[in-house]
């Protein structure tokens, strides 16, 4: 144990020999293994957090398509649907978008007449009369207005609607909820114009979970021009969502990890005369080829695990304190309302092996094995200068 | 003036520092100790309010979800294929494919789902010919 | 008085890069006798071999053929491990270019050969101090050996090869970068080394060294052979 440290000694004297450069390349190092983690923990955090708030989702939506496009569903499918054994409550849903000029952003306006229960996410009400809306935290931000103000919308006719905000969800909800408009379902008809009798989709109630499938394939085949998407689907897309973005971060950033490595394999691959030298002059008053490898191997921790905890430490800061502020602008396209991210830190600890795995081992491998040769090799050099 | 005694004792400290004989190892163990301890402290504190918000967070969330029948996170408002991908359309120009993704580049690379109930030809009635 | 041999070589030979085209003859059939406590110089031209044999009786390296005897055990065909277990327990080298690590302090190079050894960081720090402080150099233990003149790193190599105790002291060609006065007390010290009852092998072609006093006795060398001494006999 105490031969281990003062080769740990050592190789730090050897390390701090060449401080700013080593200096720099545990800063570049810690800064890309941030952003790989930072992007895991993002995601991971992401997917976590869809799959557990997407469970209450409808568990059977039915929409209709027309021309191979979705299209508005007439409300009597319903009675069709409702022949299927095993169906519980049925409801046309009212919902759609619009785009608000003023401030090029686009917001989802949705349909609801049930009243909320008392969330702390929620400041104010549901509305409960006509001319009453519910808004998202991002509307209220880019209009400017909050609870007792006034929203003016622009209808399907080209008219100004005056909608009093009665309530307001709360920032914690933003993932949610951030472009949300919620009006009473006859306002949301009347304003979006939908025609008599048709809603946008409607979603299905089933009382045995396990006969999703089931009942979506018999709905398909008794109204041929629906398309039923379950909740599995559902959670299921976020998923491939979440996998894909982060898949295509890791992929802009990997591009910096291999710089790293081609730096890391560069500076490894040619150990200079001057370092083989050294091993020699160790070797010859009587370090063993084992303790060189040792010396090297601890250079090597001593960098990639330095770089790896201060990376990591870094990544965990920066997701969970200050909602991923550096990955933002690649996340967010082009959207103006993009709700900040308050993520709840779920960490997949296997993750944070693996990122360490990938970034001490090759680290370590590449520090040790170009020693390998002057390592095994008679000091007798040395004595030739 | 006292610059430079400032100039003197950091000289001095960081020759200290950078010289400590046969402590160095001390140090780095050290730094590496404090570091493990942060992220561990990180970690458990995190996997605490994680729980903790699955309790309260999580489940006011899942009633906004259930009492208004969402089914999409409000992430990306660009277009509807990113505000609501699960409800995307089925069949839109140049996206040829069931539940595949409708977002450059990621429909040319990432694989489409499964959907979970297609119609075969077997099941399709022919036009003219219904039983 | 008695003189126990320690270090025999019988008929050892180095062949270096042998059955290449530059094949390279540097040791024929050598068999040279070391006596326990004395000074023992090796003298020849440049290219006679001196090197050669100082590394395969210092353990760096395998004689191609023939047998190393040290302390009554041939090393010849030790594995690698033991070999330099020998190094650090028996040997102590001054090379003919310093051969420190420039860049880390005069403490630290002397300090390395007890690193992969027994001793914990107290008893290193304290012998390495008293190491120093005999060759009047211990103020300078936190410079940087490249801050040190060329007679303070002559010193400070000749701690770091006594450091570890050795009973055998080996020196290349230890004159050849210092001038005369330099010279004169590492010679001091080698002859204070031989008094103190140290084994001390010097290859050298400088004729202040083996015409010195505490020289006892004296190898030639030539392309290879060890040449026959008057002397001697
Ligand atoms: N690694 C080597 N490869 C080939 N020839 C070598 C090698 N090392 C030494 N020699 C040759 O061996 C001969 C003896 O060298 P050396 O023992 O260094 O002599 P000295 O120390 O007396 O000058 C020289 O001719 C030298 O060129
Ligand atoms: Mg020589």
């Amino acid at each position: 144990m105490i031969r281990r440290l003062k080769i740990l000694e050592h190789a730090l004297s050897s390390l701090l020999r060449r401080k700013y450069k080593n200096l720099a390349i545990i800063v570049v190092y810690s800064f890309t293994i941030m952003l790989l983690a930072s992007i895991l923990f993002l995601t991971h955090s992401l997917k976590i957090e869809a799959g557990n708030i997407l469970l209450d989702a409808p568990e059977l939506i039915i929409q209709k398509t027309m021309a191979g496009r979705h299209d508005l569903i007439p409300v009597e499918y319903a009675d069709v649907i409702r022949k299927n054994w095993g169906i519980g409550k049925i409801t046309p849903r009212y919902w759609g978008y619009y785009y608000d000029a003023f401030t090029h952003s686009n917001f989802t306006v949705l349909g609801s007449d049930t009243p909320l229960p008392i969330l702390k996410m929620l400041e104010g009400t549901a509305p409960s009369r006509p001319g009453e809306c519910l808004i998202g935290e991002g509307v209220a931000a880019v209009r400017q207005i909050g609870i007792g103000d006034e929203l003016i919308l622009i209808n399907s006719e080209g008219l100004g609607v005056i909608f009093d905000v009665v309530g307001k969800f709360t920032a914690s909800s933003d993932i949610l909820t951030n472009d949300l408009i919620v009006l009473g379902e006859a306002d949301t008809m009347d304003f979006l114009g939908f025609p008599p009798g048709k809603a946008t989709d409607i979603t299905v109630e089933v009382l045995n979970p396990k006969e999703v499938q089931n009942i979506a394939g018999k709905i398909k085949r008794d109204l041929p021009d629906t398309r039923p998407i379950t909740k599995q689907e559902i959670i299921r897309t976020y998923d491939a969502v979440f996998n894909w973005r982060s898949g295509m971060m890791l992929t802009i950033f990997s591009s910096a990890l291999v710089a790293f490595c081609i730096l890391a394999w560069d500076k490894a691959t040619g150990i200079s005369g001057e370092e083989k030298n050294e091993i020699g002059i160790l070797k010859a008053i009587g370090w063993d080829t084992s303790d060189i490898l040792e010396l090297k191997f601890w250079e090597g921790i001593v960098i990639s695990l330095t770089a790896f905890l201060t990376g990591l430490l870094a990544a965990y800061v920066h997701v969970f304190y200050f909602g991923a502020t550096i990955l933002a602008p690649v996340i967010k396209g082009w959207s103006v309302l993009f709700p900040p991210f308050k993520l709840i830190p779920f960490v997949n600890l296997y993750q944070v092996f693996i990122i360490g795995f990938l970034t001490v081992v090759p680290y370590v491998a590449s520090t040790i094995i170009p020693s390998w040769k002057a390592a095994i090799t008679d000091p007798e050099s040395v004595m030739r200068g | 003036m006292d610059g430079h005694k400032f100039i003197l004792f950091f000289n001095t400290t960081k020759a200290r520092l950078l010289n400590v004989y046969m402590g160095k190892y001390k140090i780095f163990i050290t730094i590496t100790a404090l570091q493990l301890t942060l992220l561990t402290a990180f970690l458990l504190s995190g996997y605490q309010s994680a729980q903790k918000a699955r309790l309260q967070q999580l489940r006011d969330k899942r009633q906004i979800v259930r009492y208004l029948g969402l089914t999409d996170l409000s992430i990306w408002t660009e277009a509807r294929y990113t505000r609501h991908p699960s409800q995307s359309d089925f069949f839109t120009p140049f996206q040829d494919f069931p539940c595949s993704l409708e977002h450059f580049p990621a429909g040319s690379i990432v694989t489409p789902l499964q959907p979970d109930h297609e119609i075969t030809m077997e099941q399709t009635p022919l036009k003219g010919r219904e039983k | 008085m008695t003189q126990d041999t320690i270090i025999r070589t019988q008929g050892a030979t180095k062949i270096y890069n042998p059955t290449l085209p530059d094949e390279m003859v540097a040791l024929d059939n050598v068999s040279v006798t070391i006596h326990q406590g004395q000074a023992t110089v090796l003298k020849g031209p440049s290219g006679s071999g001196k090197t050669s044999l100082l590394s395969i009786i210092g353990c760096m390296s395998r004689p191609t053929a023939g047998k190393v005897i040290v302390k009554d055990r041939d090393v010849a065909k030790l594995p690698e491990r033991y070999l330099t277990h020998i190094r650090r327990k028996i040997f102590g080298f001054i090379f003919q270019q310093f051969n420190l690590i420039r860049d880390i302090s005069v403490q630290e190079n002397v300090a390395l050969p007890l690193y992969p050894a027994d001793a914990g960081f107290a008893e290193i720090r304290k012998r390495v101090h008293t190491m120093l402080d005999s060759f009047g150099i211990l103020s300078k233990r936190k410079l940087k050996v490249k801050k040190l003149s060329g007679g303070e790193q002559q010193r400070v190599a000749i701690a770091r090869a006594l450091i570890n105790e050795p009973e055998i002291i080996i020196a290349d060609e230890p004159t050849a970068h210092l001038d005369r006065e330099l010279a004169a007390d590492l010679l001091n010290i080698l002859a204070g080394l031989v008094r103190e009852g140290k084994t001390v092998i010097i290859a050298t072609h400088d004729p202040l060294i083996f015409e010195h006093p505490f020289v006892d006795s004296t190898i030639a060398m030539r392309n290879g052979k060890i040449e026959p001494q008057p002397e001697e006999q």
